[in-house]
């Protein structure tokens, strides 16, 4: 190709991209800008009356202040979850981003299906944690709220890493949609419950603006008092969901007995009492390291093996105490003690599953897995021969 | 004299010649001098040999071999040729009844001295530069390389300028292909006056018109010596200090003489900061704009409160601001280059806190924005050679970015590799050795290698000697 | 002084173009390496069966989604068999082979069937990569407008030599398969649980029905005719070529797992915005932005380079077939034909997905995906015979 050539199918080229960027900024400025965007950080779903839907969401927007930033809540219904998103828009003025939020709480009264719908109308990720409010999840945002602006936390994370921490499950969004639409058609999600306390002497409920990702506590819907304040919260149940939604709270024990066998949860602390030299010794303590756990099924027998290997290092005082006399002694009561008390963890968990017609061990997902047949034809949770395979190493 | 008249005809103001008639052994003869070309002590002392040693001489044969000895000279009848020599300070001495010339080397015009490049400075290695003196420039280069195997090939390219250009190789060592291919598209060109180096860079590139470099430009001998050493050409030029050498590979923009005075480790890292460099400069702009108009969900949250905060009450648009930012650093660049030394300084501080700081203040444009397109223009002094393709480069990125977001940042991203991908000047790959993929050209691409380890040419630059050292 | 050559240059400039070293229009002659073979095959292999297909196969066999890209990865690995053949024994340009075996008219016919596939492929291609960022990185974008710049893309793909296409694959494939490499190790550290894609083939029925509908995605190496005779090979490079295309569609296979595992119990939820990033078992997402969203971009760049391959082709099939070597004039020609299929025809996402799971198209792409390469061979076999048997013909006369 001559030169002139090229020049003339530059020059083309460029009249082409002068005109494209001409007309480009057209599709362009129907974007909004970020700072025209509302960023929500907690998002909370409650049956409301009727059949309608109440969304509550906790956002974050930049204040008068430079640099600042605040957190609130609003509240509103809608006939379907679309609608309840779009009424949001109008409720702030603005348009919501959803990419950011980092936990959906799910209400007493939230119907499962809803969140199918939440991860694929809206952009709430399918990797969000999940967490669970006792009653409404507009009062547990509205409460989560101030506590945070209190701690200065800027995500909802750190309800997760306690719920870790507490060796309680937790789950995500896709996780628990999964888990309900398995052969079990159960699913879990931790349950966050609030600690109040009196507010102290000179203290404000207020808290102190103008840092960034701190800022002033949102005004609470909840009506509390104004002597009461949000001193913390505690992760220690789980809240367990069938096809028609919750179907009962598992009490703290039978939470953990739930984390043994089908969370990833690894970490935590297991407390047991120890009988040695003919004394019981209370509360002797270990940090969990890692564990294993598996369930191995048998079509022929019915039966269901539960398998847990877990991995403890013993700590504190009580441990020493024992050790000092005889090793290998302590070490075997220690396992026994643990195996005792992880057993019956997992046997409370398996006793509140029947109890609540639930399967949060995933018995039914295992069977349907390598039986499916059998599971079609025969299988019955509540006549299923439960056995218990636990292992302890210590460190 | 008719042959000294011949000459003087050729000027369009003979003035400016200088004839220095005199008796040369038994006849008359004339020296013809460009007093502002050549030495007048030359002149004289000719002058004086031909009047009282060459007596019994005749002939301007005579005279060259006997009276004229320690004189360089040549005999000519070409009174073209001739005038060509006057020109570049020979003298011309003619005689009575010949119609040659004898031709004297007498050049001495003034040049300025040697000195470290404005635009290598380094702080260990050699400090010699090039000046625009060919001369001068060719004796740096053969005093590095003291070989046989160096051919000059010289030429004259412009018809009024008649530019002495030299090409230089090794012959043991450079590709024959390259080296005819040079000299031919050289010889091509038909042209008025090359007044500088960077006039034949459009002829010897093979897409002129592209924004990329194509040609290598050096002032400093150590690299040009390098250059040669693996298998490159390189072209001086009279009156200009930079010398072109090809084929040029991208990875010389990111290799600096320094490198190799340096150590190892060092040599690496500094190579590893200008890629990250030339990264973050072409790519940071954009990439905030398109982040901020399309894609928010890739910012983190507590970022995106921070800027949500600082861009609150800015007038423009996320790209119109960027755009303005850019323009406004390239506004400052060129007039810094530019300004006279004396008001430098204030100038400088004019720009940058008066604009920056000022405009930030007033609520035109945000601080994220100018820390970013500082950032990025930072950046971009590490790779100083590429400092204008890449400007321009950057804008367009930014605008797409803008415009398009990720999707056609990075469309526009392979759309110029893909363009770089199809350079093949010289047969030497432009993006050798990442593609096509040469491993044992890596040891001096991203990292500096040892010296012991280099014991092959690199293989993407064509050379009939692969083997440095044993 | 020493003697130095000394030139005068007073030449008159001529019409001649000194610059016509690389230019557009020369006849290819060995443009690709073995290595950038290699890779080709690895993206060819991974690419679109990475993308949307396996949303389209769980969404249509729920946990056997990752079962039914199995079959297609193999069925085009064993295509890849004859293919890597074709190009290691042949050593002239497809095209050529094909018009001195089937006659100029008949090569002509052939290659006009070929590129017309090669434009389905394309604009399958075409259509995920608008369905995917239009949903996922650029919502509420105008897609008329985006394929614009994805077209100005394949233009100079096609404009451009295979050697430019080939070294620019080569360049991004380390970043690629670093990326990938990133988002497998996240996918097998965090515990990521592929025994919900247990049990296997529960519902035969369903199985084969998706079997059926999705076989637009087979025939993902007939690119690949392009390195016919212009492929400089070494004594491994085929051994390499087929390793390649084994880890290629393994990725794509384990990928396809993962989602299948993640999405088994709930195929219903899957759609075009998922992506494998996005469904790992950890929330770091939502406070260090969607990160996850940045590596889908990269990794998806081995898709453009796919659409860019597909496009040169049609583009060489469209210049053998009318005789021409006008490059530039095709690739636009190309590009306004797929705009026009894009922009006008495929308006509604719903005609491009009745056109590619129709039985039709079930039952032309897996004839035309083995069909191709067994032309090649089959040609290159004939062609070599000819040769020889004109050799020795030759070799008697001389004789």
């Amino acid at each position: 190709m001559t030169v002139r050539k090229k020049l003339l199918i530059y020059k083309v080229l460029l009249f082409l991209l002068a005109f494209f960027i001409a007309f480009l900024p057209t599709t362009s400025l129907r974007n909004k800008e970020v700072n025209s965007r509302v960023i929500v950080g907690i998002l909370g779903l409650d049956g409301g009356d009727g059949d309608k839907i109440r969304l509550t969401v906790q956002y974050v927007m930049p204040t008068e202040a430079q640099g600042s930033t605040g957190k609130d809540t609003v509240t509103v219904e809608g006939e379907t979850l679309d609608e309840a998103a779009e009424t949001l828009n109008t409720a702030l003025g603005r348009r919501v981003e959803l990419g950011h939020c980092s936990m959906v709480i799910v209400g007493a009264d939230a119907k499962p299906e809803l969140l199918g719908s939440l991860m694929t109308a809206t952009d709430v990720t399918a990797d969000v944690w999940m967490a669970a409010a006792d009653g409404k999840a507009e009062d547990l945002i509205v409460d989560l709220t101030e506590f945070m602006s209190k701690t200065g936390a800027t995500d909802a994370n750190f309800i997760a890493y306690g719920a870790r921490k507490a060796h309680i499950a937790t789950n995500t969004l896709l996780g628990f949609l999964s888990d309900l639409g398995s052969a079990s058609k159960t699913a879990y999600i931790p349950l966050v419950e609030m600690q109040s306390g009196k507010a102290s002497e000179g203290g404000d409920s207020g808290g102190s603006g103008g840092g960034q990702g701190g800022g002033n506590g949102g005004k609470s819907e909840g009506g509390e008092k104004a002597s009461e304040q949000k001193t913390g919260m505690k992760v220690e149940k789980l809240a367990m969901y069938g096809e028609s939604g919750r179907v009962g709270i598992f009490d703290s024990t039978a939470a953990r007995g739930v984390a043994w066998v089908s969370a990833p949860v690894e970490k935590g602390t297991v407390c047991s009492d120890v009988e040695y030299d003919g004394k019981t010794i209370k509360g002797v303590c270990g940090r969990l390291l890692k564990k294993h756990a598996s369930i191995v099924v048998d079509e022929k027998s019915g039966e269901a093996t539960i398998k847990i290997k877990a991995f403890i290092e013993p700590h504190g005082d009580k441990f020493n105490t024992l050790f000092a006399t005889n090793r290998k002694k302590a070490d075997d009561a220690l396992i026994a003690g643990y195996t005792k008390k992880i057993k019956g963890e997992v046997e409370r968990a398996i006793a509140s599953s029947l109890a609540t017609n639930s399967d949060p061990m995933f018995i039914g997902r295992e069977f349907y897995r390598y039986y499916p047949d059998y599971y079609k034809s025969q299988y019955d949770y509540y006549s299923v021969k439960i056995k218990y395979d636990i292992q302890i190493a210590l460190k | 004299m008719e042959a000294a008249q011949r000459i003087l005809d050729k000027f369009a103001t003979p003035d400016n010649v200088v004839v220095h008639e005199c008796k040369c052994g038994k006849t008359a003869g004339a020296l013809i001098v460009q007093p502002d070309l050549s030495d007048a002590a030359t002149a004289r002392a000719v002058v004086f040999a031909l009047e009282n040693t060459a007596k019994s001489l005749d002939t301007l044969e005579e005279f060259s071999r006997y009276a004229l000895l320690e004189y360089d000279v040549t005999i000519s009848s070409d009174v073209d040729d001739c005038v060509n020599k006057l020109l570049n300070g020979d003298m011309l001495l003619c005689i009575d009844g010949e119609s040659s010339y004898a031709v004297i080397n007498a050049r001495k015009y003034t040049t300025r001295g040697i000195t470290e490049p404005p635009t290598e400075t380094v702080m260990r290695g050699p400090r010699e530069g090039f000046i625009e003196d060919l001369k001068t420039n060719l004796s740096l280069l053969e005093r590095r390389l003291k070989t046989p195997d160096l051919a000059i090939e010289r030429m004259e390219i412009g018809r009024k300028s008649k530019t002495a250009i030299a090409l230089c190789y090794l012959s043991s060592v450079a590709d024959e292909k390259v080296v005819s291919n040079v000299k031919k598209r050289l010889k091509k060109i038909d042209i008025d006056g090359i007044v500088d180096s960077h006039y034949l860079v459009p002829y010897i590139e093979e897409k002129p018109l592209s924004l990329f470099n194509q040609t290598g430009l050096s002032e400093k001998p150590d690299i040009v010596t390098a250059k040669l050493l693996e298998g490159r050409v390189a072209i001086f030029v009279d009156g200009s200090p930079m010398v072109i050498t090809v084929p040029f590979v991208v990875i010389e923009e990111f290799q600096s003489g320094e490198d190799y005075y340096q150590r190892t480790t060092y040599g690496t890292f500094v190579r590893l900061l200008r890629y990250l460099g030339l990264i973050l400069a072409l790519l940071l702009p954009a990439v905030y704009v398109a982040l901020q108009n399309y894609h928010y969900t890739l910012i983190p949250v507590r970022f995106m409160v921070t800027l949500m905060a600082a861009i609150k009450g800015i007038p423009l648009s996320p790209l119109a601001e960027t755009m303005f930012v850019l323009l406004l650093f390239e506004i400052i660049r060129e007039a810094s280059v530019r300004m006279p030394r004396a008001v430098g300084m204030a100038m400088s501080i004019v720009g940058a806190l008066v604009l920056g700081e000022t405009a930030v203040s007033a609520g035109l444009i945000s601080s994220p924005a100018v820390m970013v397109i500082a950032l990025s223009s930072i950046a971009l002094f590490t790779v100083p050679s590429m400092i204008g393709s890449m400007s321009v480069l950057r804008i367009l990125y930014t605008l797409i970015g803008g415009l398009c977001g990720l999707f056609g940042l990075i469309l526009a991203v392979l759309f110029t590799l893909h363009y770089v991908c199809s350079l093949n000047a010289y047969d030497a790959p432009y993006l050798a050795p990442f593609s096509p993929l040469v491993y044992s050209d890596f040891k001096d691409a991203i990292e500096r290698g040892p010296f012991p380890t280099m014991k092959k040419r690199p293989k993407s630059i064509p050379n009939i000697n692969p083997t440095r050292q044993s | 002084m020493k003697a130095t050559q000394r030139q005068t240059n007073n030449s008159a400039l001529g019409s001649e173009n000194t610059q016509n070293a690389g230019t557009t229009n020369t006849r290819e002659t060995k443009q690709a390496s073995g290595k950038q073979l290699v890779v080709i095959i690895f993206i060819l292999a991974m690419a679109t069966k990475m993308f949307l297909l396996p949303i389209f196969v769980i969404q249509a066999a729920g946990r056997d989604g990752y079962l039914i890209l199995t079959v297609y990865g193999v069925f085009d690995l064993v295509t890849l068999v004859p293919m890597i053949i074709a190009i290691r024994k042949c050593d002239v340009d497809f095209f050529e082979l094909l018009s001195s075996v089937l006659g100029k008219v008949g090569g002509k016919i052939v290659v006009a069937i070929i590129g017309l596939f090669l434009f389905f492929k394309l604009n399958a291609a075409v259509a995920e990569i608008l369905t995917f960022y239009g949903t996922n990185v650029l919502a509420d974008f105008d897609t008329s407008i985006m394929i614009i710049v994805l077209l100005v893309f394949l233009a100079a793909a096609g404009t451009h030599t295979l050697r430019s296409l080939s070294r620019l694959n080569e360049i991004l494939v380390p970043v690629i398969v670093t990326c990938l490499a990133v988002l497998v190790a996240i996918v097998l550290l965090t515990g990521f649980d592929f025994g919900n894609i247990l049990p296997a083939v529960d519902n035969g029925k369903r199985f084969t029905s998706a079997l059926l509908k999705h076989p637009a995605w087979v025939g993902d190496f007939t690119p690949l005719v392009l390195f016919i005779g212009r492929t400089k090979t070494k004594k491994y490079t085929w051994c390499f070529a087929a390793g390649s295309g084994v880890i290629g569609t393994g990725i794509a296979v384990f990928f396809a797992i993962a989602l299948s595992a993640a999405f088994g119990n709930v195929p219903m939820l899957i759609d075009s915005t998922t992506n494998i990033s996005n469904i790992l078992q950890f929330s770091v997402g939502n406070v260090y932005g969607r990160l996850d969203m940045f590596s889908s971009v990269v990794w998806s760049v081995s898709v453009f380079i796919e659409a860019a391959l597909f496009f040169y082709a049609t583009c060489r099939c469209v210049a053998f077939v009318i005789g021409k070597n006008e490059h530039f004039v095709i690739s636009i020609g190309a590009c306004v034909a797929t705009y026009i299929v894009q922009v006008f025809a495929l308006t509604d996402p719903m005609i491009l997905s009745l056109c590619v799971t129709s039985y039709a198209c079930a039952i032309i792409t897996p004839i035309m995906a083995a069909g191709i390469p067994l032309l090649a061979l089959v040609c290159g076999a004939v062609y070599n015979k000819k040769r020889k048997s004109g050799d020795k013909a030759a070799g008697r006369e001389g004789v």
